[in-house]
């Protein structure tokens, strides 16, 4: 808790992503180049799908640091509404693109794969639904953040709506077991361990790693712009 | 307790009252109804197969319709501060003019059901399933706007923001309402959805006037 009252300083926040950003940014490339390299050349073609199963390796990680971002989102709204964390509020607002854009390449990625596979580009099955609810969610949220003037009464409105729609996440979670609709289920974090081989597993997870520094240093930066676009607002008020 | 059946009356009166607005929104449903196979085709295979998620589909427009001023009329003419200064808590003064408002819609819809479903061509066997899940369902939608139109309403007019808003939320209570029909026509069992519904509907009507009351108070002050 003292840490996260720590970094309430925007100042302190500011210098600690100064450090973190360039950092974050070599880890992500790094993480890309490995995980791209072993997920497009040295995995194998799965024996149904063939060379499609490719399209995994950039779906999965983006349904899960999408699902995470929110998340994280809506843990940081609990926070902003109870303790009124001065970045909570600067978080959210900063991921919201980030995890938006990341649900919709889970979606296109997804429609892509399933053009050969299941041959349509879209069902109505319930794990696509309820991520397209997700990105809905996601845009509501973008729609409804900017429709406010001041930052006071919108933080807190856009904290009751990611609350309120935080109970979409378990049923993205748990929609492949709940209802056995077209879309796979679970396979690597699932009771009994991992159902996928290691050389497929590794190039997952070194992508998922990727994916997550991207996402971590994009946030990063995002944040210290809408800090400094709130502060810009604030001298212009004064100024005027 | 005299004071909140009191606040009852005089709501249900005004909405009396004013019966040209409530009367519209009644009117809009049974209009899309109306547009609705000329849309998709005449043939009554077809509608009958679709009737139940269509007669949906318009309530549910019709509810984004009526929920766009819920509080705005309220929060112009300086009722909102008036109810704040009343001795009754205001989540509940709030939930007797969200009962009021959801009790007028319902009656207007469940009368104009029969009609929609015989223009439809729907089986009269599924009319009572598909009325229970209007008397759970509706309530799910109106409440949840509720807390959406309270968020929106400090807000510069922003056309689509509701809507937006309000169709992931309202896409479970319409999935659960139009399976339970289709499980009607399937002659399966219709409860397990009514369940899910009704725990819905439970969750809410405790939570949604509560947060409804917090976020006006919030946005008056």
């Amino acid at each position: 808790m003292s840490l996260i009252s720590y970094f309430a300083n925007p100042g302190r926040f500011t210098r600690l992503a100064q450090l973190l950003i360039p950092w974050c940014a070599i880890a992500a490339l790094c993480a890309f180049a490995i995980g791209l390299y072993l997920a497009l050349v040295a995995s194998p073609p799965d024996y149904q799908q063939g060379e499609t199963v490719r399209i995994m390796y950039v779906h999965v990680p983006a349904a899960w640091i999408g699902l995470m971002l929110y998340i994280a989102m809506a843990i940081a709204a609990a926070i902003g509404l109870v303790a009124r964390h001065a970045l909570a509020d600067i978080f959210c607002v900063a991921a919201a693109p980030v995890g938006a854009s990341l649900i919709a390449v889970c979606l296109i990625t997804g429609s892509l794969w399933g053009k050969p596979t299941w041959g349509a580009w879209w069902v109505w099955d319930a794990r696509l639904t309820s991520v397209l609810i997700l990105l809905l969610i996601y845009l509501g949220y973008i729609v409804l953040r900017h429709a406010f003037d001041d930052h006071e009464k919108g933080s807190k409105a856009g904290a009751i709506f990611l609350l309120i729609g935080a109970v979409n996440i378990p049923i993205v979670r748990f929609s492949v077991d709940w209802w056995h609709t077209l879309h796979q289920p679970a396979s690597v974090l699932r009771p009994g361990g991992s159902s996928l081989p290691p050389s497929m597993l590794t190039p997952l997870l070194v992508m998922g790693l990727a994916y997550g520094l991207y996402a971590v240093c994009l946030v990063l930066l995002r944040m210290r712009t809408v800090l400094t676009q709130r502060k810009l607002e604030i001298l212009t008020r004064a100024a005027q | 307790m005299k004071a909140f059946f009191h606040l009852l009356g005089c709501e249900f009166r005004l909405h009396l009252r004013h019966a040209s607005r409530n009367a519209g929104l009644i009117l809009f449903f049974l209009l899309i109804i109306v547009l609705l196979p000329f849309a998709i085709g005449p043939e009554p295979d077809l509608l009958r197969r679709l009737a139940p998620g269509l007669i949906w589909l318009a309530a549910l427009l019709m509810s984004l319709l009526a929920l766009d001023d819920l509080f705005i009329a309220d929060a112009r003419d300086g009722t909102l501060d008036l109810m704040q200064l009343s001795t009754l808590p205001l989540p509940l003064i709030i939930a007797g003019k969200m009962l009021a408002q959801i009790a007028i819609i319902l009656l207007a819809i469940l009368v104009m059901l029969p009609p929609a479903a015989f223009m439809l061509g729907m089986e009269w066997t599924i009319l009572p399933v598909l009325a229970g899940t209007f008397i759970l369902g509706l309530p799910v939608l109106f409440l949840l706007g509720g807390v959406m139109g309270a968020i929106t309403v400090g807000l510069r007019r922003h056309p689509a923001l509701l809507t937006l808003l309000l169709t992931p939320l309202y896409i479970p209570a319409l999935i659960f309402a139009v399976s339970a029909c289709d499980a009607a026509v399937l002659r399966q069992s219709i409860w397990p959805v009514f369940c899910l519904l009704g725990a819905m509907l439970a969750l809410l009507i405790p939570t949604a006037p509560i947060l409804i009351a917090a976020i006006l108070r919030q946005d008056q002050s």
